[in-house]
């Protein structure tokens, strides 16, 4: 797992968030927070994440697998 | 600024079909005990994405519906299986038949050399993979959006937050969106919308207060229900704010006051607020009460008549204001319809 990620996660869901966290586990994954989560994300990578691959983004894995493509 | 339209990946794939022994669990059933393995977090996770899952392994069918009876993959997610001791290249072919997709629409999830093999080399088309794989192959060839990042209120606020990256201040941002609000008072077209409203919103709601429709056009007769339609440079959010003042005694009462997630982070329930208070005054009402419900996730709203300047009443989470003291609260500029 990485660290950064998790903490990113955690800082905009305000819980609890480990591998095999996604939008069914937590409750507060709704399409606000999600844009915030790529937006703070971007932030901390200094990355931008391409517009069709945002919408996949929907597990811990995925951000990971998604976000480590493009650092 | 950014003029990005989200564009949707083709879509290469539709089904995933899994193994059970060691792919699912560790173990084989019918030889000791099994251990779940994460993966089914992992199947679950892409059921309820619309993919869909099934089962193709060499085991007694009995057996293995019994055994997900207390796995977290129960049967209730597996749309499709073929549990017997013939070979999985015919049983990749039944699947794909009586799913009505083509085997390129395949994946096939196993942990055994020997099966992914004959599966590479017999069905060319079925893309066989080992379990670690998983989700991998399914970020690059399935749609796993929520059903949240496909509409277009979403797009908008996407577009909207990756465009707010340029500004300095969030003043700044707020006022460069020239935000329209448009509040009418009892319009008896909005009555379902209404409803739906007290229904459906949870975080920037005070109360909670759940209506019907005709409960709602009962209120409209002799009490002031406020809506809210905003839009701005991105496009039209509707209606999304909602305000009931209900008279009780001598009092004019906050009845319900709620906004749809949709539009929070943008000042506009202050804006709402000055707009209802202002209203209020000119209708020579003097005092208004409101109180704060805690319900069902909508703790961030605790402190908002606080915040507007309400003073606390005796009664916990009550508060009052007059409306000639009343001071407007948004700091934005919002134009009026």
């Amino acid at each position: 797992m990485n660290d950064r990620i998790i903490k990113v996660m955690e800082k905009v869901f305000k819980e609890p968030i480990d591998e095999n966290s996604n939008l069914d586990s937590v409750d507060s994954w709704d399409s606000l927070n999600h844009v915030n989560m790529i937006v703070q994300l971007e932030r901390e990578f200094n990355i931008t994440i391409p517009d069709d691959v945002v919408g996949n983004m929907t597990s811990y894995k995925l951000v990971e697998l998604n976000v480590m493509k493009h650092v | 600024m950014k003029n990005g339209v989200i564009i949707k990946r083709t879509m290469k794939k539709k089904a995933i079909i899994f193994d059970c022994d060691n792919t699912l669990w560790d173990g084989v059933l019918g030889e000791g005990e099994i251990i779940t393995k994460d993966i089914q977090k992992d199947a679950i996770f892409l059921a309820n994405r619309g993919v869909i899952i099934g089962l193709c392994s060499k085991n007694n069918e009995a057996d293995v519906i019994e055994a997900l009876k207390t796995q977290p993959l129960t049967m209730d997610y597996i749309s499709i299986a073929r549990i017997n001791w013939e070979n999985k290249v015919h049983n990749l072919r039944e699947i794909a038949l009586e799913l009505n997709i083509g085997l390129d629409a395949i994946v096939f999830v196993d942990d055994s050399d020997f099966e992914i093999n004959l599966i590479k080399s017999a069905l060319p088309e079925v893309m066989a993979i080992y379990p670690d794989d998983l989700m991998n192959v399914a970020n690059e060839y399935f749609d796993l959006s929520g059903s949240f990042t496909k509409t277009q209120q979403y797009k908008e606020n996407f577009i909207r937050a990756r465009y707010s990256k340029d500004f300095d201040s969030i003043d700044d941002y707020l006022n460069s969106l020239d935000m329209t609000l448009k509040i009418e008072v009892n319009n008896f077209d909005h009555v379902e919308r209404v409803a739906e409203l007290t229904q459906k919103t949870n975080q920037f709601n005070l109360t909670g207060y759940r209506y019907t429709t005709n409960e709602i056009k009962t209120l409209m007769d002799d009490n002031l229900v406020y809506s809210l339609s905003v839009k701005d440079k991105f496009g039209d959010n509707g209606l999304t704010g909602i305000c009931i003042i209900r008279r009780i005694y001598e009092d004019y009462v906050i009845d319900v006051l709620l906004l749809s997630c949709r539009v929070l982070g943008r000042q506009i329930e202050y804006a709402f607020m000055d707009y209802i208070i202002n209203d209020l005054k000119g209708m020579g009402i003097e005092r208004v009460v409101g109180n704060y419900k805690e319900s069902y996730k909508n703790e961030q709203v605790k402190d908002f008549y606080r915040d507007c300047g309400f003073n606390r009443m005796a009664a916990k989470d009550w508060y009052s204001i007059n409306t000639s003291d009343y001071k407007p609260k948004s700091k934005i500029h919002f134009n009026y319809e």
